[in-house]
């Protein structure tokens, strides 16, 4: 055997050998010629007693604390399943390889420092790192990403700093424990997302390392805030510059080069002394948000994942830091070095320089020079083709200085005990729950992130992003809010605090389809609302209203009017609330038309001046593509025009027309005449409208208030549990369910009970005495019958009596009685008709049923098995 | 019903009778409050109502070209005529009168009410052009015929049909014909047609639809196969080619050419015809082929052309657009100011905006006047690029015909031999039974058939000299009349119009101060 190390050992040449050896059942093999500087673990299952003594050069050197005394980390070790309590002969077994395969690393590389290899789990039992990692594929699709799941993960635990910050941790969890207590160190973390990450396909590895003390201690304040808005890029307009064959020459250009040089000049001077100061303010800033020194820089532990490509679609490795969910590139310089790396299947040591953190390092596993691995695997993991199928050379390990030849021991792979952790789970109410307690706050550079699980906050709230204007979270700038499964509808509120203005954001399915508000507090109130033009009847997508002017903005509207502006006269100012009932005048309303392609477009109107204090239309019409000028025509109001007993006089003077050109049309004195009693019509429904607007803004202002007050949540059909309406149905079904369960009991109610207990309810009777129970139940029927029809029979006959009564009397008193006593005699005599007739009816019923419901107990009586033998009653 | 004519005095429709049916259609008192324009423009006027007045005659009605609703109803009219230039009528009533034929509805091409009840017509015709067709009423009249009824199966937009009083609707199956052979029909004699009866009539003459249906395919095929037909023939004819894609030219060569024809029966001409006619038509071929390419080049160059122009029409304009506008509001805060003052324009601003006008001016001047010289460079160079793609048209095409005209000569050089040959043969008393008794006499002597091909030659020659005469004189029209019309539309009359433009506003804008 030539190279002991990696994929490739069981080659041709060796296979051979190593079957016969397997076949000699553990003669020792001794491995000439090792050139590899690799150690490795050589223990197979069975030889290992064999092969460590023989070894003089991997004598155990045991340190005292190398076995720490068992620390358990929980309150409650005996709940624990009992792979957590104990280990597996299996886990023992590799627990011994490990502890081999440190031994050596230790006596190799006396300098550097340990690796995470068999902490112990929260029961104080030592458990192999590989172990620990659990892949599960969890029953949620957001944790199908990695940048989800990372995400998640960050979000759902609390994190906790390593103590000592230098040294490795003595205990890791296991992702289970870490699940339900929602809290853990950067190991803790690094276990579970890898745990999940390769459970969703992923090729993932935790990471044992170092890394700058923000990373470690999750100090985000010096990253910039992830939820910023994004900049609009501000996209070049591209003018194609095709210059056609035809293309006219350019006006001469008579301006002056010199001046046109002097002014560039100026500008760029003015550009550089910008950029200077830009420059200046960048290294200031720079300063001040520069950490401090760290005394332990380069020894802070850390652990965090990294995922290789080739699965996933994952085109090159990155880091995921587990703690805060960000994706890293594997150059950051915020992480200082790797000790060692492993997934659930094997362990890698890291053999390349980390003097510059992690920025020269390379991912290639299967560089043998680069990556020492733990155990080899025929079919190996990172993709190499080996030739035999069941063995391999878990091959003895070869101080390279001494060039001892070591012990190759023939076996078969080394097998992995299965992960003594549980599967993960994670409840649906605990995911959607996601932070710790519902809630979560980040900080950043100069911002707060609160977050919070959907339906906590009463108001919906799931997100809060404040921006402040200092490092010390002191003073407020900005503060942006995010809502879920409001009735109203609001998703994102933003509060300038600055301007004091707010911006609103709205889901669709309001009733007035309001998409965007934006106002602001104060005197000099001004708000612009966006809707959803699509959704509203009149096609307004815009309306933005300031003291003095009411604009509305329409799109696609078959009358082609595209916006619409009122102009109001200022209030007078008066102290005291303002009254908002009384209307301000208007001065004027400009609509503005699109262009109707069906007319000429020195007929369309294109713009329409409701000059209504100045009495006048002003209109102008659209510019043909041939004329410069569109045409335009004024109308004066007449002086009586509001009277409606005059009939307008037309005169010349009322109209003044510009035509573009002489060739247009037109329009007769009768036309201009109708035309112009049409916009005084016109006028009034446009005034009308302009009120309407406003109003629509006033309720628009009282009913968010409304909004505000009651925020209740909305919750989906869908939503079991939270859907109050449906968990009452659920109920009211179960209550139906229940009545008609005991309905039915009622039913089948037991009719030799009252018997059974006459007689003291004996646990077996005999031929005699259930016969007389026969005769019992039998005869009790019978009277009861007897009784209900005789007390039918009683009762009919005491209404006949009272009727024939109440008839004498009447016939007695018949002259002379009122009108009203007559009809109420006659009245009374139909009623106790009436209720002769029911008796009757009941009474024949009675006769008719009593019989059936006698045949009826009988049968009964006859099938009853406590009346037969062997007469068992209970 | 309609009254007997020689009872009363046929009225004719006269200038004062068609302003009284106008003025009288207009609102009472309406006079009172507008005072009357000069002249009633008959142009507008888009209603007219002529009925209850005798007329017999449809007449004087050219002026109203504006007119889309024409009731003549109640008169004693028997022909329709005088509807040409009314062509956006779409609705005429000519009920209640003595009309005996349809006629006349040709231009109409908006109609989609007609109305024809209580006339004398037998048969409905010739409205093949009234496409929109919606409502129409034949009522009372002498129909009597099926193909009337299958004559309205074109009719695609027709919903109501009005047929009651005619002979054919007393027939006992006339309701299920008529509403299985119209499906298109909504409403028959003022009913809803129900789906149920309808159906039912449908299954009834499920044959005799079935091959109408047929038929009127084969026709509609028929006619788009024409107009595919009569679309690429126009395409050849603006590229100058026609009848240059087959065999045509050859065909007429030898359709004129009495002597030729007999000639060709000469024994062992055959192969030479063949040959002719093959590399004649190659030639043709490649001449019309070379002639689709190059109207393919000429229409991008103009394409390229007209682009370019628009674009820098549409820049120029919109320049000068803008600085009127903001002219005009320049003006408005000039205004603005006066009317804060409250009192008549003062000395200082009215020279103050009479300035800004003469600057107005000035700037909109200048622009036309760089307009007018870009697009007269570029339409010189445009000229320039397709006078050159005729002449080089031109001249490959001649060089095609010289072609031609060789392989004629050539072709008639064999035929002589040939003929001479056969002469010989014949006074030598070969060949005597394989002649037609006609082309015999030709070959009695030398003389007699050496004039006969020379005719022969002389015809093909002339046919070739035609058509290429005919081409040359065809795109050089074509490229003069295109380049006049430039010149005239877009050099002058443009000019013009912008000029004009700019001084009615120059002075609608001074005028305006002036009232102050």
């Amino acid at each position: 055997m030539t190279d002991p190390v990696g994929p490739e050992i069981p080659n041709n040449t060796n296979g051979h050998e190593l079957t016969h050896e397997t076949d000699n059942d553990g003669e020792e093999f001794t491995n000439i010629n090792v050139e590899s500087s690799d150690f490795q673990t050589t223990l197979t299952n069975e030889q290992q007693e064999d092969i460590l003594p023989s070894k003089p050069k991997l004598q155990p050197i045991i340190a005292p604390d190398m076995f720490p005394p068992p620390l358990v980390t929980c309150d409650n070790p005996e709940d624990y399943p009992e792979s957590y309590r104990k280990n597996s002969e299996k886990e023992e077994l590799i627990l011994t390889f490990v502890e081999n395969f440190r031994r050596q690393y230790h006596y190799i590389y006396r300098d550097r420092k340990p690796i995470l290899l068999t902490p112990l789990n929260e029961c104080g039992v030592p458990k192999f790192v590989c172990t620990t990692i659990q892949p599960t594929m969890l029953a949620f699709s957001e944790l199908f990403q990695w940048n989800l799941g990372a995400e998640f993960i960050a979000d759902h635990l609390n994190y906790e700093l390593l103590d000592p910050a230098h040294e490795l941790p003595k205990t890791l969890w296991s992702p289970t424990k870490v699940l339900a207590d929602q809290r853990g160190n950067c190991f803790d973390y690094a276990n579970l997302l890898c745990s999940l990450l390769i459970g969703a396909g992923y090729d993932a590895y935790v990471v044992s390392g170092y890394a700058t003390r923000e990373v470690c201690y999750m100090d985000t304040t010096r990253l910039p805030n992830p939820y910023a808005k994004k900049k609009h890029e501000e996209r070049m307009e591209q003018i194609k510059a095709q210059h056609k064959k035809y293309t006219v020459k350019p006006p001469k250009d008579l301006t002056s080069k010199y001046d046109a040089y002097m002014h560039q000049r100026r500008l760029d001077q003015i550009q550089a002394e910008k950029n200077r100061l830009q420059e200046e303010e960048n290294k200031r800033i720079a300063e001040i948000e520069k950490p401090l020194p760290d005394p332990l820089y380069g020894i802070r532990v850390h652990a965090w994942v990294l995922v290789l490509p080739g699965k996933r679609e994952v085109p090159e490795a990155f880091f995921i830091e587990s703690t805060t969910g960000h994706a890293k590139a594997t150059n950051d310089p915020e992480y200082l070095g790797i000790e060692s790396v492993w997934n659930h299947q094997n362990l890698w040591v890291n053999m390349q320089d980390c003097s510059n953190g992690c920025e020269s390092l390379q991912f290639d596993l299967n560089d043998q020079a680069r990556w020492e691995f733990m155990f080899t695997y025929s079919t190996n993991l990172r993709g190499a083709v080996t030739t035999s199928l069941n063995t391999l050379g878990g091959s003895a390990i070869l101080d390279e200085e001494e060039e001892k030849p070591t012990v190759e021991t023939t076996q078969k792979d080394i097998e992995l005990p299965p992960s003594w952790v549980l599967t993960l789970n994670i409840t649906p109410k605990d995911f959607q729950k996601r932070y710790p307690h519902s809630r979560k706050t980040y900080f950043y550079k100069k911002t707060r992130v609160e977050k919070y699980a959907p339906y906590s906050m009463k108001d919906g709230i799931v997100l809060k992003v404040s921006e402040f204007a200092d490092y010390d979270f002191k003073e407020l700038i900005y503060v942006t809010q995010k809502h879920e499964h409001r009735h109203d509808k609001l998703e994102i509120r933003e509060h300038d605090v600055r301007t004091n203005m707010v911006y609103e954001n709205y889901l669709p399915g309001r009733s007035d389809h309001l998409k965007e508000h934006t106002y602001g507090f104060g005197p000099e109130f001004e708000r612009i609302m966006i809707y959803y033009d699509k959704a509203r009847l009149d096609g307004l997508a815009r309306r933005h209203e300031t003291i003095l002017e009411l604009t509305d903005y329409f799109i696609n509207r078959d009358d082609f009017l595209e916006y619409r502006q009122a102009i109001f006269e200022p209030r007078p100012k008066k102290f005291g609330p303002a009254d908002k009932d009384t209307q301000r005048p208007i001065i004027s309303i400009t609509e503005r038309y699109g262009r109707n392609l069906q007319l000429n477009a020195n007929d369309d109107i294109h713009e329409l001046v409701y000059a209504i204090k100045e009495n006048k239309f002003v209109m102008t019409y659209h510019r043909d593509s041939n004329h410069i000028t569109p045409s335009t025509r004024t109308f004066c109001k007449p002086a009586n025009w509001n009277d409606k007993a005059f009939t307008i006089q037309w005169n010349e003077d009322l109209q003044d027309t510009y035509q573009a050109d002489e060739e247009f049309k037109q329009m007769s004195k009768r036309d201009l005449y109708f035309k112009m009693l049409h916009l005084i019509e016109q006028e009034e429904e446009v005034i009308k409208r302009v009120r309407k607007a406003e109003d629509e803004t006033r309720d628009l202002q009282s009913r968010r208030q409304q909004e505000e007050l009651s925020s209740d949540l909305e919750i989906s059909v869908y939503d079991i549990d939270r859907n109050e309406k449906s968990k009452i149905y659920r109920k009211l079904l179960q209550q139906k369910a229940d009545e008609e369960k005991r309905k039915k009991e009622i039913h089948d109610v037991d009719y030799l009970a009252p018997f059974l207990a006459a007689i003291g309810n004996p646990e077996r009777i005999n031929v005699q005495l259930a016969q007389q129970l026969r005769l019992a139940a039998q005869r009790d029927f019978k009277d009861r019958s007897i009784r209900k029809a005789n007390l039918m029979q009683a009762r009919y006959e005491s209404e006949i009596q009272e009727l024939i009564s109440k008839q004498q009397w009447y016939q007695k008193h018949q002259i002379g009685m009122s009108k009203e006593d007559e009809l109420e005699y006659q009245r009374l005599c139909q009623e106790a008709q009436f209720r002769l007739h029911i008796l009757e009816e009941r009474l024949k019923r009675h006769k008719e049923l009593a019989t059936e419901k006698y045949m009826q107990l009988e049968n009964k009586l006859n099938e009853d098995p406590r009346l037969k033998e062997p007469y068992i009653v209970r | 019903m309609a009254r007997l004519y020689d009872a009363i005095e046929p009225e004719v429709i006269s200038m004062s009778m068609l302003q009284h049916a106008v003025e009288s259609s207009r609102a009472d008192g309406e006079s009172l409050v507008i005072p009357k324009d000069e002249k009633l423009n008959f142009s507008e006027v888009n209603v007219l109502r002529l009925d209850f007045r005798n007329i017999l005659r449809m007449e004087n009605l050219w002026l109203f070209s504006n007119l889309t609703k024409l009731q003549m109803d109640n008169n004693i009219i028997e022909r329709i005529e005088g509807l040409d230039t009314l062509q956006k009528l779409t609705w005429l009533d000519l009920s209640f009168n003595n009309i005996t034929r349809i006629e006349g509805l040709d231009s109409l091409t908006e109609l989609t009410d007609l109305s024809l009840y209580n006339n004398r017509i037998t048969i409905i015709e010739n409205m093949d052009s009234l496409k929109k067709l919606n409502v129409f009423s034949i009522g009372n009249n002498q129909i009597d015929d099926e193909n009337s009824i299958r004559y309205l199966r074109r009719f695609d937009n027709l919903r109501t049909l009005c047929l009651r009083g005619n002979p054919f609707a007393s027939k006992p199956d006339y309701y299920i014909f008529t509403i299985s052979h119209l499906p298109q029909v909504h409403f028959l004699d003022y009913k809803l047609i129900d789906d149920a009866p309808r159906e039912e009539a449908t299954k009834k003459y499920e044959i005799q639809l079935q091959q109408l249906i047929t038929l009127e395919e084969q026709e509609r095929e028929k006619e788009k196969t024409g107009e595919d037909q009569a679309k690429q023939y126009q395409l050849h004819k603006d590229a100058f080619v026609e009848n240059m894609d087959q065999n045509q030219l050859f065909t007429a060569m030898f359709k004129d050419d009495v002597e030729g024809q007999k000639l060709i029966l000469v024994p062992g001409s055959d192969e030479l015809m063949t040959q002719f006619e093959q590399k004649c038509n190659a030639i043709v071929y490649s001449m019309f082929e070379f002639g689709l390419k190059e109207k393919e080049i000429r229409d991008r160059e103009i394409e390229d052309f007209w682009i370019c122009v628009n674009e820098a029409k549409n820049e120029n304009t919109r320049q000068a657009a803008a600085i009127v506008d903001e002219f005009k509001t320049y003006r408005s805060t000039l205004f603005a100011k006066e009317d804060l003052e409250q009192q008549g324009v003062s000395p200082e601003l009215a020279s103050e905006y009479d300035d800004a006008l003469t600057n107005l001016r000035n700037k909109l001047m200048a622009l036309e006047i760089t307009l007018v010289d870009q697009l007269e460079e570029t339409i010189q160079t445009f000229e320039r690029n397709l006078a050159e793609m005729v002449s080089n048209f031109t001249e490959s095409m001649r060089a095609n015909f010289s072609q031609l005209r060789e392989l004629q000569a050539f072709f008639n050089e064999n035929i002589i031999n040939l003929c001479v040959a056969t002469v010989e043969r014949i006074m030598k008393g070969e060949l005597e039974d394989e002649f037609p008794d006609d082309t015999r006499e030709l070959f009695t002597d030398k003389d007699t058939i050496m004039n006969a091909c020379q005719t022969s030659d002389e015809v093909h020659r002339t046919k070739i000299d035609q058509r290429e005469d005919e081409m040359f004189s065809r795109i050089s029209n074509w490229l003069t009349t295109m380049m006049d019309n430039i010149h005239e539309e877009e050099e002058y009359k443009r000019n013009r119009k912008r000029i004009i433009e700019i001084s009615r506003l120059i002075d609608y804008l001074r005028a305006d101060i002036e009232d102050m």
